[in-house]
């Protein structure tokens, strides 16, 4: 019967939503206000029964696990040697070649992913540009490159900030870096000062001097030389 | 015709309201008389609690399975783990006590936020390893539907520890040791330190250990935060109340060798509420200490210590709160984006904070300095006659700097040997430590709150051995001692 039926979905959503009660009421942070304006039936849905919550909870994790799962395949296949971003068919006879570059730009590889790049003691250039799973953590992984690598390109990746930045110090014999166009770095001027002077010996580009906050103070205090 | 009358009413009151107004008659305000009428009805619903008589939301539930008592970092981190490895959804019933929801002098967020593996115990190597993971991957553990993701500010530029003569075999030792349990340290010369770090004035150092990898410094602020949001995701209930009786029921029996031994089971916890004298029963079934500085209080509520001295009756929690200060200075000549979190060979430590040239740092008093920790006020005079001194012969560039901030915290000290207390106690079997850490509670919270719920869950440490750390030690005087505590 439909009547009985309704009745006893209604006190099932009732028996759900009041149960909820106490969470909503002792909720530490309240949903922002255009969250709650964008209230979609999925999230309405998932609030009053606790099966959909739990369909969402593990999408969500396996949304975030599936990073890791596919970069590892990914970077078993174009870590073979090769020379700047070229694939070719005869890699294989390549092995016992030196790996000078490699141009990772835009690929998915993160953290465990860098494992695969680390042993390449000969590496001269990387370019890890517009990577949007390249953060701060990655780049405190790269000091083992720090012998030979002379070229890095972090330009364009979302996650790196300056705290990141900090750990390249490492690399000193680093000639070149492109921090360009990198949206989580605070006061971009004033980073790319420190970075100046955190690597005497580099050429730093990107983060103009037009971007930044740069007062009279900070001008006076670079000592090296800008080449732009 | 109820529908009829109800207009007519409206109306009438439409008419008097005007008049009304001046001689202060109340108004029949019908939208929210509905509205309670509907609250009240949803409450006779099952799931909701039925209180016709007064407001009973603000106080916790009257059966819990596990109470937590204390709501930071280490209690929060023993909720989650215990509701993430729980076999069955909804099978554990958690409730976190807290007594202060702003966390004004809860140690967590008070804390320089350091996190290293540079210890001189494997064990908390290990810990910190784990730590560490787990912060990396945090937007995996901590996911919630629907929330933004969680940036912890992490700055991974290293530990940097100074060793004199003295202290240099021991330095090599300890590094040796922790690079075999997986932490990326090495040695350096003073030469090669000089080189490395032009504005460090080596004299005194012969040997330092750096952290490559793996070792910086966060905001515990946004740790404690995205715990609390995806624990109660979770299902944890919190309550803002202090702990002020346990009820036990003891349990007499006697051993092989005919000694008597009293057991006591905790079966209620009081929990007074803030400002009243309010306060509920809670039934529960097992009981976590995780009250940081205060832990010491709590464990004497439970009558742990209360017997002849020497015994294991008599044993006492030896952890109290000390004061710590933690000084903000501006310096600006200071060392740039590459300075380490530095720990001298005096105990001094210093490390950047942000990218204006400022720095934070403090000391460890010795015992006999030890200062009064019943309030948070800062003694300045600590700074200008005890830190700023080794500061200035360290780094020249401190001889002149400008104090901006200051603050004071509690360490949760373990007088006995400054590690933490992890596990149940002998006597009273469900009471359960996370606490005694002095100093470095944080960087080991995922860690140990993964230990405590195996335990719990369990009933024995799966996946880092904490055998050392339990109670029992302080009864039978087994010291584990960590050294590098500053």
């Amino acid at each position: 019967m439909a009547a009985p039926r309704s009745f006893l979905c209604r006190l099932a959503l009732a028996y759900n939503g009041s149960s909820r009660g106490m969470h909503g009421l002792s909720g530490a942070v309240p949903p922002e206000g255009n969250q709650r304006k964008r209230r979609t039936l999925l999230q309405f849905l998932s609030d009053h029964f606790y099966d959909v919550e739990a369909l969402r909870l593990y999408l969500l994790q396996r949304k975030m696990s599936k990073v890791h799962q596919e970069n590892r395949f990914q970077d078993h296949e174009w870590i073979r040697p090769n020379k700047r971003g070229h694939f070719s068919g005869e890699f294989l006879k390549l092995l016992t070649v030196p790996v000078q570059a490699v141009d990772a730009s835009g690929c998915a590889i993160n953290y465990d992913g860098l494992d695969n790049l680390l042993p390449l003691k000969e590496l001269q250039s990387l370019s890890l540009q517009h990577c949007p799973h390249v953060d701060d953590w990655c780049l405190s992984r790269l000091y083992p490159l720090a012998g030979s690598l002379q070229e890095l390109s972090l330009s364009g990746c979302p996650q790196i900030s300056e705290r990141g930045l900090a750990c390249l110090h490492h690399l000193q014999n680093l000639r070149r870096l492109d921090i360009s166009n990198l949206p989580a770095v605070s006061y971009p001027g004033l980073t790319r000062i420190l970075v100046e002077e955190m690597l005497p010996n580099c050429e730093v580009l990107g983060m103009d001097e037009a971007q930044g906050l740069l007062g009279p103070e900070e001008q006076l205090q670079t000592a090296s030389p800008n080449p732009a | 015709m109820f529908r009829s009358a109800l207009r007519l009413r409206s109306s009438r009151v439409l008419l008097v309201r005007g008049l009304g107004t001046r001689r202060g008659g109340s108004t029949l305000d019908w939208d929210e008389k509905v509205s309670d009428i509907k609250k009240k009805i949803g409450s006779i619903l099952p799931g909701e609690t039925w209180a016709p008589l007064y407001d009973t939301r603000h106080l916790p539930p009257e059966h819990s399975d596990v109470v937590i008592v204390g709501g930071g970092v280490l209690g929060l981190s023993v909720a989650f783990w215990l509701k993430k490895l729980q076999k069955k959804r909804d099978g554990i019933r958690v409730l976190v006590v807290e007594r202060d929801h702003t966390y004004s002098k809860a140690s967590t967020v008070l804390s320089v936020g350091g996190i290293r593996q540079q210890f001189s115990l494997p064990e908390n190597v290990q810990l910190s390893l784990f730590s560490v993971n787990f912060l990396r991957n945090i937007n995996e553990y901590l996911a919630v539907v629907d929330s933004p993701p969680l940036d912890l500010q992490f700055n991974p530029s290293g530990y940097l520890l100074l060793a004199s003569e003295q202290g240099a075999a021991n330095l090599e030792n300890n590094v040796k040791m922790q690079r075999q349990e997986g932490a990326k340290v090495g040695l350096m010369s003073p030469q090669q330190l000089q080189n490395k770090f032009p504005w460090m004035n080596v004299k005194g150092v012969a040997l330092a250990s750096y952290g490559m990898e793996d070792e910086g410094w966060f905001d515990p602020w946004s740790l404690l935060q995205g715990l609390r949001r995806k624990v109660q995701s979770m299902g944890v209930l919190f309550c803002q109340g202090e702990v002020t009786r346990f009820t036990t029921s003891s349990n007499s029996m006697v051993t092989s060798s005919g000694e008597e031994v009293v057991l006591k089971r905790i079966y209620e916890v009081h929990v007074k509420m803030n400002n009243s004298l309010e306060y509920q029963p809670v039934e529960c079934a097992i009981v976590i200490n995780a009250a940081g500085a205060w832990s010491g209080q709590i464990a004497e509520l439970a009558g742990i210590g209360k017997g002849p001295p020497g015994t294991l009756k008599g044993t006492k929690l030896p952890v109290e709160p000390r004061k710590r200060y933690v000084y903000v200075w501006h310096c600006p000549q200071g060392p740039g984006l590459e300075m380490p979190f530095v720990a001298d060979t005096n105990g001094v430590y210093f490390r950047r904070e942000g990218l204006g040239n400022n720095y934070l740092g403090g000391l460890s008093p010795t015992e006999e300095e030890e200062p009064d920790p019943i309030n948070l006020d800062v003694d300045h005079d600590f700074f200008q006659d005890k830190v700023w001194p080794h500061l200035g012969r360290r780094v020249p560039a401190f001889q002149s700097l400008k104090v901006q901030n200051a603050w004071a915290g509690y360490y949760d000290y373990n007088t006995f040997d400054q590690n933490g207390v992890v596990g149940p106690h002998p006597l009273v079997v469900n009471m359960y430590f996370a606490t005694g850490f002095s100093g470095h509670g944080l960087q080991h919270a995922p860690a140990v709150g993964r230990a405590v719920a195996e335990m719990v869950l369990e009933g024995h440490f799966q996946t880092i051995d904490m055998s050392p750390f339990l109670f029992s030690r302080f009864h039978l005087g087994e010291k584990v001692q960590e050294d590098n505590i500053f």
